[in-house]
């Protein structure tokens, strides 16, 4: 089944019609030199996912942005399945932020191997018309706009807001009545059929663009808060604060069957993963779920968290991916039953505990971050790095030997992960030099783009 | 408005004239040269640069992101500064900026105390 069809939109019907699509032949990944010494544009990739194709596994295509600087960072697309009903309708369009930059770009993706620039919003046009800037996470509606997680301000405070974008990608202005008891934004998802959305909170743009410290966390500079919004009315309707088990909460996830009322929430720096759903009352609730402890390292004066940082769940809504950037961990939980994850598979891919300093002969200085599942969930691929910044201060090396991309094949049936050995896309050989990859998608659609109304 | 030469040290002592008014960033990119930059308005430390001799003020931009014990190691936001005298200053990526704080964390403190 292709996405297109005669007598529809994009995406699909239900994700159980998502999961029967054809196969992933390309993807697009954003790779960067903010922060490498390499002085030139970010620029986004095409990759070769299909195992028949002569390139199999490697980079087909890049197209550049018109400027240096911009530190792209995640993206999406213009309609999914969310606008399924509406033939005029079309999946064609990525959105793709510069995370310093506040630029945004629109990129026409109507040849799939060779996406081309169609427009570029300047952002002295988005702070005029909104104070916004740092673009973080793209959804786009059923109406045909779409919003925009904004983190900060035109002085790169926060709390931020949320950004409007027409069909025709001007800007409509923001989507929120209010931030009033926002600290910070970051991530966000919606589950139409229940009203609600949620965001999270990772900190103000001049806080976390110059690398991380342990002090701003002390200072309360970090979020721990996570917000349930009315989706109609555009107004919060409950904040919890996670507190020191809930620090720095960023990846959000509904499971993708649109009845569910089940959804979760990776705290990044204190490694938990949490549950969240509308309890007995009818209120919304978090609980946390996983609990992944800090590793002591010989010499090191503090032990190292996991840093949980992408976090996916699969179209089947049968297993949660999240991955552990610091130690170097993907890891895959079976949530059959949503209250109790059982641990099904883990790989390892970099990190700093040494367990896969290489992998398929590739040293990686990085570790599993970025998650991207194909619809069956089969498939997950990974790239290695988080943002620029904070890459050099865990990674240095990645500056001078780039991020890589890797496969891991995944059991659907029983559980489990391995580590495809006949993939890997390397980004230390990039033409201009070494780059850093990081979010990836597919042109018919993945596990972190569609939601159904 | 009175302009400076300002150096570039580990770009082979290039002078680039730069005025009191504009930002050094601004200049050198002017000039032709490609230094890295971020955000363009101080909020980031990707333009940080080492200021080996002579004077700026970084008061111009939108944002200061720079913490005080960075600035008293001598480093400042090109972005964001102009100069008040000759400088001479050293460009590129400032990898001593980023440190682990897991594995850096008493070295850390000591330099913020």
């Amino acid at each position: 089944m292709s996405e297109q069809r005669a007598c529809s939109g994009p995406g699909y019907a239900t994700p159980a019609d998502a999961m029967m699509a054809e196969r992933e032949k390309v993807g697009y990944t954003i790779a960067l030199y903010v922060g490498t010494g390499v002085e030139e544009p970010d620029y986004l990739a095409t990759v070769d996912l299909d195992p028949e194709s002569p390139t199999y596994s490697q980079v087909i295509h890049r197209l550049p942005m018109p400027n240096i600087g911009d530190e792209l960072h995640h993206f999406g697309w213009n309609a999914c399945s969310s606008c399924h009903g509406d033939e005029s309708k079309e999946r064609r369009f990525l959105i793709a932020g510069g995370q310093r930059s506040g630029r945004i770009h629109i990129i026409d993706t109507a040849d799939k191997r060779a996406p081309k620039m169609h427009k570029v919003i300047e952002p002295e046009e988005i702070l005029e018309k909104t104070n916004l800037s740092a673009p973080h996470t793209v959804h786009c509606l059923a109406d045909g706009q779409v919003m925009i997680s904004m983190l900060g301000d035109g002085k790169g405070e926060g709390p931020g807001g949320f950004l409007l974008l027409d069909g025709d990608f001007e800007i409509v202005g923001r989507w929120e009545m209010g931030m009033e008891g926002v600290d910070y934004n970051y991530d966000f998802w919606y589950q139409p059929r229940h009203n609600v959305m949620v965001s999270s909170e990772w900190a103000s743009p001049n806080t976390y663009y110059g690398g991380f410290d342990l002090d701003d966390v002390a200072a309360g500079k970090y979020g721990s808060k996570i917000h349930f919004w009315d989706w109609d009315k555009h107004e919060v309707m409950k904040s919890i604060d996670l507190g020191d088990e809930g620090k720095i909460p960023l990846e959000l996830r509904f499971q993708h069957n649109p009845d569910s009322m089940h959804g979760y929430v990776g705290a990044a720096l204190s490694t938990t993963m949490w549950h969240l759903f509308k309890d007995d009352g009818g209120e919304w609730t978090a609980e946390k779920v996983i609990d992944v402890p800090p590793v002591e390292i010989e010499g090191w004066p503090m032990p190292v968290p996991g840093l949980m940082t992408d976090v996916l769940i699969s179209m089947d809504d049968r297993f949660v991916y999240f991955a552990n950037w610091l130690h170097g961990s993907l890891n895959q939980y079976d949530i059959t039953d949503p209250a109790h994850p059982k641990l099904a598979g883990q790989v390892w891919i970099g990190g700093l505990l040494g367990k896969a300093p290489a992998v398929n002969g590739r040293t990686v200085h990085g570790g599993a971050q970025m998650i991207q599942l194909s619809l069956d969930g089969k498939r997950l691929y990974t790239t290695t790095s988080l943002f620029s910044s904070w890459d050099n201060q865990f990674y240095p090396e990645m500056a001078t030997t780039g991020s890589c991309m890797f496969k891991i094949n995944c059991d659907t049936e029983n559980g489990g992960m391995s580590i495809d050995e006949n993939f890997l896309v390397d980004f230390a050989n990039e033409p201009a030099g070494p780059a850093r990859a990081h979010e990836m998608r597919y042109p018919g659609g993945d596990t972190t783009s569609d939601i159904w109304e | 408005m009175s302009t400076h030469s300002v150096s570039i040290r580990n770009r082979d002592g290039r002078v680039v004239s730069v005025s009191e008014d504009e930002f050094i960033l601004d200049a050198l990119e002017d000039a032709g040269m490609r230094v890295p930059f971020g955000c363009r308005f101080g909020a980031c430390l990707t333009c940080a640069a080492s200021l080996v001799e002579g004077r700026v003020v970084q008061s111009g931009g939108r944002s200061f992101a720079l913490r005080p014990h960075q600035e008293d190691d001598g480093y400042v936001l090109l972005c964001v500064a102009s100069p008040r005298s000759d400088c001479v200053i050293e460009v590129g990526t400032r990898r001593d900026l980023y440190v682990n704080p897991f594995k850096h964390r008493a070295a850390g403190k000591a330099a913020t105390s």
